[in-house]
């Protein structure tokens, strides 16, 4: 249920691609994008404390991709 | 059997040394051991600076709980245009002590401190491998191997992830998948699940959980300044989730009265779905950024948590700038947490004192400052404080044991110093 509310925004939001409403960012409109600390992930070793220690002391998980490798079972 | 031993006493002394303990999970891989986060854009690695590596220290410590102290090692290689390799290693060690999940006092007379505690000590080594590549001029392929291991616990995982671009690259689908097993040995077995800690006897050297995640994901590009990831993972463990070293007293229902001390392991269901949305948004400001996101997780545990953080990204000079940052967490509890369990009570299926498992919610602040030398590279320092608390009188509390109050809240600091260079 959840995954078929999921799918249904993330065809929309792909839709609203083709509106006209929202014009396409050139590449040549990209340099603030493409700075370092635009990254989606800028600082891994930062990512990688934070989770360890959110991870161990709360029951939820996850979610910014996959691999919950080796999580015991909290 | 040391359990036992320790249900006993009401509480583990310490200096009493328990391998592993409650906190192996963060010994653990965890899950940023082998996230595969997708970058937007080839911005890292180039043919002039092929290398990349980051090196951190972390000291977390807890009031009167735990210390761990960690080294990190990450280095990757572009391999010419089209591939890039990466590595990581991780050693840790952790020392301290852990709420057992029984109740803080006996009888009215005792004195009322603070929730008792295991001690335990314990060191860990992870590795890991990433391999990138384009399939196609749109379409790159992450495929990503760790293991890690301490003497009480083991994990190994693999997993994959394939994104695409399109759009004239302003969007990124991107489709994961990921597999793991970890193995649970803890020193002393594993015991009999929800036996008193007297008749509990030891079933089994070491037991094994599985994890399968599954994510679906979209990168856009709203405008020249904004960026929004929104994912979806689907989580589904299997297998030995209990936790061998937490215990719950069992306590008069009317008087809250834990006589001799009595306690039961726990024990909870050996299936567990999750379902995670996550929502990010960086937004460009000048020459500052702003980082939000959100995330709604829900399991069939019965747990439902909500985070949202913020972290906003200043420079100070051309090399210097300040990332302050705040986090919320909120949890309900899972079904089968039990504060306590009543001496007059049917023993239920699954049960829990784990504060983990409990109604709670989580304050962060903190600041990072970073600096860019002429020399090159890149030096961070992190500082970040936290807050955990809870119900101290949870519905089930009963007599004595609801005036001590039942959450362990926790206070913690992290402290972190890193350095990455690109050559």
């Amino acid at each position: 249920m959840v995954l078929r509310k999921l799918l249904a925004s993330l065809i929309a939001a792909g839709a609203l691609n083709g509106c006209a409403m929202m014009q396409s960012v050139q590449p040549w409109e990209k340099d603030l994008l493409a700075k370092e600390e635009m990254q989606l992930v800028p600082d891994r070793i930062e990512e990688f404390f934070d989770s360890r220690v959110y991870f161990s002391r709360e029951a939820a998980f996850g979610g910014k991709g996959v691999g919950g490798g080796g999580c015991g079972c909290n | 059997m040391q359990l036992t031993k320790q249900a006993k006493k009401g509480q583990a002394k310490k200096g009493q040394t328990r391998q592993g303990g409650a906190v192996r999970s963060l010994l653990s891989a965890a899950s940023a051991g082998l996230l595969l986060a997708v970058p937007l854009a080839h911005a890292e690695g180039s043919s002039d600076e092929p290398w990349r590596v980051d090196v951190g220290t972390m000291r977390y410590s807890e009031k009167n709980r735990i210390n761990v102290s960690e080294l990190n090692f990450r280095a990757k290689r572009q391999l010419g245009e089209e591939d890039s390799l990466s590595v990581r290693a991780d050693y840790d060690s952790v020392s301290g002590a852990s709420p057992t999940g029984a109740a803080k006092i006996q009888t009215t007379s005792s004195a009322s401190g603070g929730a008792p505690m295991a001690s335990f000590k314990a060191a860990r080594t992870a590795m890991g491998v990433d391999w990138d590549t384009s399939l196609t001029p749109e379409t790159r392929l992450t495929l990503a191997a760790d293991h890690s291991s301490q003497k009480t616990y083991s994990s190994a995982g693999l997993g994959g992830s394939v994104a695409r671009d399109f759009n004239q690259r302003n969007t990124t689908l991107v489709f994961g998948a990921s597999y793991s097993v970890d193995t649970i040995k803890p020193a002393n077995g594993i015991h009999t699940e929800l036996m008193t800690t007297n008749a509990a006897t030891i079933r089994a050297a070491s037991e094994e959980k599985s994890q399968v995640d599954l994510q679906l994901g979209i990168t856009q590009v709203l405008t020249r300044e904004a960026l929004l990831q929104l994912n979806y993972v689907r989580g589904n463990a299997s297998g030995y989730m209990t936790n061998p070293y937490k215990i719950i007293s069992e306590v008069d229902p009317v008087t809250g009265v834990n006589a001799n001390g009595v306690a039961r392991t726990e024990k909870r269901p050996d299936k567990r779905g999750s379902n995670v949305i996550y929502a990010q948004l960086n937004y460009a400001l000048e020459s500052a950024v702003l980082y939000s996101s959100y995330r709604y997780f829900q399991d069939d545990w019965g747990i439902k948590a909500h985070t949202v953080d913020f972290k906003y990204r200043k420079p100070i000079t051309e090399r210097l700038y300040i990332q302050p940052n705040i986090r919320l967490y909120t949890q309900s509890a899972a079904d089968f947490y039990r504060s306590m369990l009543y001496t007059t009570e049917i023993t239920p299926a699954y049960a829990s004192a784990d504060y983990r498992m409990a109604k709670m919610h989580t304050n962060s602040v903190g600041v990072k400052l970073g600096y860019k030398p002429l020399s090159g590279g890149e030096f961070t320092t992190r500082v970040e404080v936290m807050r955990q608390d809870g119900e101290q009188q949870p519905d089930d509390a009963v007599g004595v044991q609801k005036d001590a109050g039942v959450f362990p809240t926790l206070d913690a600091v992290l402290f972190h110093i890193g350095y990455t260079l690109a050559f």
